[in-house]
């Protein structure tokens, strides 16, 4: 039998083939899976599901047929390839996960399909839906969206990248996770493995505890899924809240911590490594969780936005942690919180949780590196000879780490007031812009003013809505991946081809 | 000229840094004195009200100032401590302020002593905010000090940083971005003295002919005075309440508009045109400043006139380039509510607030040669992205700066947006909204004067409670210090507290 002979690709054809390929045989998966769901559920739109699934799921394998046999390995070392690559998996996917919601009449404007379909593979929870009376299937592929992008965003950061080439490695900040110097296991499918095992646990923990707590099964495996992905697609218009239930409420707070950790920090654990410098990074991620728990609650107290103390506890520490996760489910309305509990809801935003977890934002590690790195500088400004070495949790960081995390903040801190700047172009008031872009770039979801914890983005204009899933897809992917695809601009050679 | 005495060679470690601090804080005492002399002879010029409380604190703090350079000790050869350079430079601007608030309250304009403070600390940091709700109404000296004071701020900021900072001890360098405004290698003239003469006049020139062009747009000779030293300075304390629009005078706006520019262009530039020098890297910087006015002005009115916010083009114009000059250059003249011409605006100039003028100049805010080196800094970032071995190399109008540039404008982006943070939760808590918290941050941080919302341009800081002036007074000090300054001596300062 001979083989149809494959039309010529060179080597990064080759890896963008295989990665998006992968990445829609994936989404076909899904997109069936969720058929399969509908028929034990309401039985609605299973066609459409079916259908668009396996379509999908045929070109995905389409493509990966086309990069077989061929020679990736060194193209895997180009940087500006891996970003490509990347990059078009996500967008690639947004763009099939948007057909369904277009076919089933979910929403009627691709622009609109499409930012749900951002928002859910780059685990954001950003929603235009605002009737929620839509068969199951549509709920089941919002949930899946996110739990797939999830563990892509995971295995990615912590399997993939710190062995892809010294390019992704920066990008995906693997100096700083700490996987590079000793990997978890050498072989990206293994390391992959057990990563999905990990997700896996964290996953049947969840579904029990959400079933325990009263949730049905249908509620019990979204939230679920949307939980250890820190998505916050929710089946109730009310998001948590409309469950009413403290039970059910400490489950998700207690799963968003869980999910907002180092998966890197849970292997070693499992295998009684050494836990720096994961672990000081838990440390402070615990640590600034609790004192801005502390001062929402404090503040609330003090301008009595909350009726009773075991209440404003209860809504503080809920919502500081869906924030600060990048989960976006909603207990109370934070939006008509005093400004200093707004602002600080805005910054914990930023802060998001551990690197190589599925939350978004800055991250903690960065965020301390950041700290150092400043205070160091104000030493040095004070004894200009001193030697300075960057540390957290007693392992030194290059002066590469440095730079790196500097610049980092520096190119988030641009985007994220071009992102401000753009959407309040499209008409926009000021707070929603500002917390629009915030919510978008951290990957939260709810945001402050038009678009706060109890509406939907349908309140910010259609040129604002892809700028939020612009910034959804930059956040997800690190900023770098994203932003130096236009290094070209800058004078930077694209290097695509060997 | 007197001798230095001999027993400055064998002083104990640390007496240079003491009698620098001695020697820096008569030398303000002395220049608020004969300042406040200055106000009230403008005052009896004008109206004559509330001479005395001028006179009185002015003469003494000439004699006390004049008496401290007499009788100070000399620094002797011996390098002076960083921390002994950034205390003195940090005293001289709180003593100024401080003494600066003594007429503000005498003459009871303003009761309270924290508002005073502000108040002064305003002037002396070139920022404009003011706590003063009816400006037509105070006295005329009062209001020459309030000139005054920016006018002092404005020279000496200039001087400490194109004359002083770049030949003082070599830690000091780091922090007045003497390698970045590029004035450390080519120096003006060798001698901090005669440095200090030439920008001085520069200044001086520059006052004198903003003066003279608003008395021929058609502003009274008090005005004319009063706004050319708040003009130069970058300051934007007023006259009168309503600021411009109280002229509502296009040829007074278009003067205020190209005083505001020069002021905001670095003085160094000015002396190398003057003498024929090269004038890289600070032509290549005026260039960016300006294409930034420019753009700015041009996006400002296109979104006025889709908006409606103003009746014809002209008007936008108009309206528009005022507005950005005026907050690009951290000034902070008004002539119409910028508060309502909505959200793209409002972000647009906060964003300019953020940015400022150049470096060198009286204006604040981060400068444009530091936004352009960070610009340049994330297109070579990008690019070792992508071609991880690559070499990049900084450069700025064909010249080249090291490694620690680069390091030290990184940290001095990420330290200003963490007091930026700080500051928009302080004013959070002291009762602003956030875009009145954000503005007000912007506003004193960047040395501007009016904000957004609650502390508007047609608004006064008295939005803010007690707390968050105190924050404010902190934001211009530190803002004006080129934060660097300020915050590093806090450290400094916890650190021997600490006992190390």
């Amino acid at each position: 039998m001979s083989a149809v002979p494959a039309p010529k690709i060179g080597a990064g054809g080759a890896l963008i083939a295989l990665v998006v390929g992968g990445t829609l045989a994936a989404a076909g998966l899904g997109m069936i899976l969720v058929a399969l769901l509908a028929i034990a559920g309401d039985g609605e739109d299973v066609a459409i599901f079916a259908l668009t699934g396996l379509v999908v799921l045929a070109l995905g394998i389409g493509l990966v047929y086309l990069s077989s046999g061929r020679e990736r390995r060194a193209a895997a070392l180009r940087p500006y390839l891996g970003f490509t690559a990347v990059t078009l998996a996500w967008l690639s996917a947004a763009v099939a996960g948007a057909i369904p919601f277009l076919l089933t009449g979910t929403f009627s404007n691709p622009i609109d399909a499409f930012f749900e379909a951002m928002s859910g593979f780059t685990t954001t929870g950003a929603t235009l839906l605002e009737d929620f009376n839509q068969p199951d299937a549509v709920f089941w592929w919002r949930s899946l969206m996110q739990y797939l992008g999830g563990i892509g965003i995971v295995v990615l950061v912590v399997a993939i990248a710190p062995v892809s080439g010294t390019g992704i490695q920066r990008a995906f900040y693997a100096e700083v996770s700490g996987v590079t110097a000793d990997r978890l296991t050498p072989r990206i499918i293994d390391t992959a493995k057990i990563l999905a095992g990990i997700y896996g646990v964290l996953t049947a923990i969840a579904f029990t505890a959400y079933v325990a707590t009263g949730m049905n099964a249908f509620d019990g495996l979204n939230h679920t899924m949307t939980t250890v992905a820190t998505g916050g697609f929710s089946t109730n218009p009310d998001s948590i809240a409309g469950f009413d239930s403290i039970g059910i409420e400490m489950v998700a707070l207690f799963m968003m911590i869980l999910a907002g950790v180092n998966f890197a920090f849970y292997w070693r654990a499992i295998k009684g490594q050494d836990l720096m410098p994961q672990l000081a990074e838990v440390r402070a991620y615990l640590m600034i969780l609790g004192a801005a728990i502390v001062a929402v609650t404090v503040s609330l107290l003090i301008a009595s936005d909350v009726d009773g103390f075991a209440q404003t506890v209860r809504e503080a520490a809920f919502s500081v942690t869906t924030v600060m996760t990048g989960t976006g489910f909603v207990t109370g309305d934070f939006d008509s919180w005093n400004d200093f509990a707004r602002v600080l809801i805005i910054i914990m935003m930023f802060t998001g949780a551990c690197a190589g977890s599925t939350s978004g934002g800055i991250k903690v590690i960065r965020v301390s590196l950041l700290f150092k790195a400043a205070k160091q500088e104000l030493d040095r400004q004070l004894q200009p000879s001193a030697v300075q070495v960057l540390r957290m949790g007693g392992r030194p960081f290059s002066e590469q780490v440095r730079r790196a995390v500097l610049g980092f903040f520096l190119l988030y801190v641009l985007v994220y007031a071009f992102g401000s700047l753009a959407m309040a172009s499209t008409g926009v008031d000021p707070i929603t812009a500002l917390s629009g872009s915030a919510a978008t770039l951290n990957i939260v979801g709810p945001g402050l003013g038009e678009i706060g914890a109890t509406d939907s983005f349908t309140g910010i204009p259609e040129g604002g809505r892809v700028v939020g899933a612009l910034l959804m897809l930059t956040g997800r992917l690190e900023i770098f991946t994203v932003v130096a695809l236009l290094a070209p601009l800058f004078g930077a050679r694209r290097r695509m081809t060997a | 000229m007197r001798p230095v005495p001999a027993r400055a060679r064998k002083q104990p470690p640390g007496a240079a840094g003491a009698s620098l601090l001695i020697l820096v804080a008569s030398l303000a005492t002395a220049a608020c004195g004969l300042g406040m002399l200055l106000a009230a002879l403008i005052g009896l010029a004008a109206d004559g009200r509330q001479l005395l409380s001028l006179l009185l604190p002015g003469g003494l703090a000439l004699a006390a100032g004049v008496a401290g350079l007499r009788l100070a000790p000399r620094p002797g050869n011996e390098a002076i401590r960083p921390a002994a350079g950034l205390g003195s430079i940090t005293l001289a601007w709180s003593l100024a302020a401080a003494l600066g608030a003594l007429p503000l309250i005498i003459s009871g304009v303003l009761s309270s002593p924290l508002d005073a403070y502000f108040e002064a600390m305003s002037g002396f940091s070139t920022t404009g905010s003011t706590l003063i709700d009816d400006i037509d109404a105070a006295p005329d000296a009062i209001l020459a000090w309030r000139s005054i004071m920016q006018w002092l701020g404005g020279v000496g900021i200039v001087v400490l940083i194109v004359a002083i900072a770049p030949t003082l001890a070599p830690g000091l360098q780091r922090y007045f971005y003497a390698e970045a405004s590029g004035i450390g290698d080519s120096r003006l003239t060798p001698r901090i003295a005669d440095t200090a003469k030439i920008v001085g006049g520069i200044y001086l020139g520059l006052s004198a002919a903003a003066g003279i062009a608003y008395l021929l747009a058609g502003m009274g000779a008090f005005d004319a005075i009063n706004q050319a030293m708040t003009t130069l300075a970058t300051g934007g304390f007023s006259t009168h309440t309503a600021s411009f629009a109280a002229f509502d005078s296009a040829a007074i706006e278009i003067v205020a508009i190209v005083f505001m520019v020069a002021a905001a262009i670095n003085f160094a530039f000015y002396w190398r045109v003057i003498k024929g020098g090269s004038l890289m890297p600070q032509l290549a910087e005026v260039r960016v400043y300006l294409m930034i006015l420019v753009v700015a002005s041009g996006a400002v009115c296109f979104s006025l006139l889709r908006g409606n916010d103003v009746e014809g083009f002209g008007e936008a114009l108009r309206a528009a380039t005022f507005t950005v000059t005026s907050l690009s250059s951290t000034t902070g003249f008004t002539t119409l509510d910028f508060d309502e011409w909505g959200g793209f605006v409002e972000v647009v100039l906060v964003l300019l607030m953020v940015i400022g003028g150049c470096a060198g100049s009286t204006a604040g805010g981060i400068k444009v040669i530091r936004v352009s080196l960070i610009g340049k800094s994330v297109g070579q970032e990008m690019q070792r992205q992508t071609e991880p071995r690559a070499v990049t190399v900084l450069r700025m109008g064909g010249r080249v700066f090291n490694e620690n540039v680069r390091g030290a404008v990184l940290a001095f982006f990420t330290i200003y947006v963490l007091i930026f943070a700080l500051g928009v939760i302080v004013f959070t808590a002291s009762g602003l909204g956030e875009v009145s918290a954000i503005g007000g941050v912007a506003a004193t941080l960047n040395g501007v004067g009016p904000g957004l919302g609650e502390v508007g341009g047609l608004e006064n800081f008295s939005a803010l409670a007690d707390g968050g002036l105190v924050m404010a007074i902190f934001l211009m000090l530190a803002g004006r210090l080129e934060i660097f300054t300020v915050v590093a001596l806090i450290v400094a300062g916890a650190r021997a507290l600490r006992g190390r």
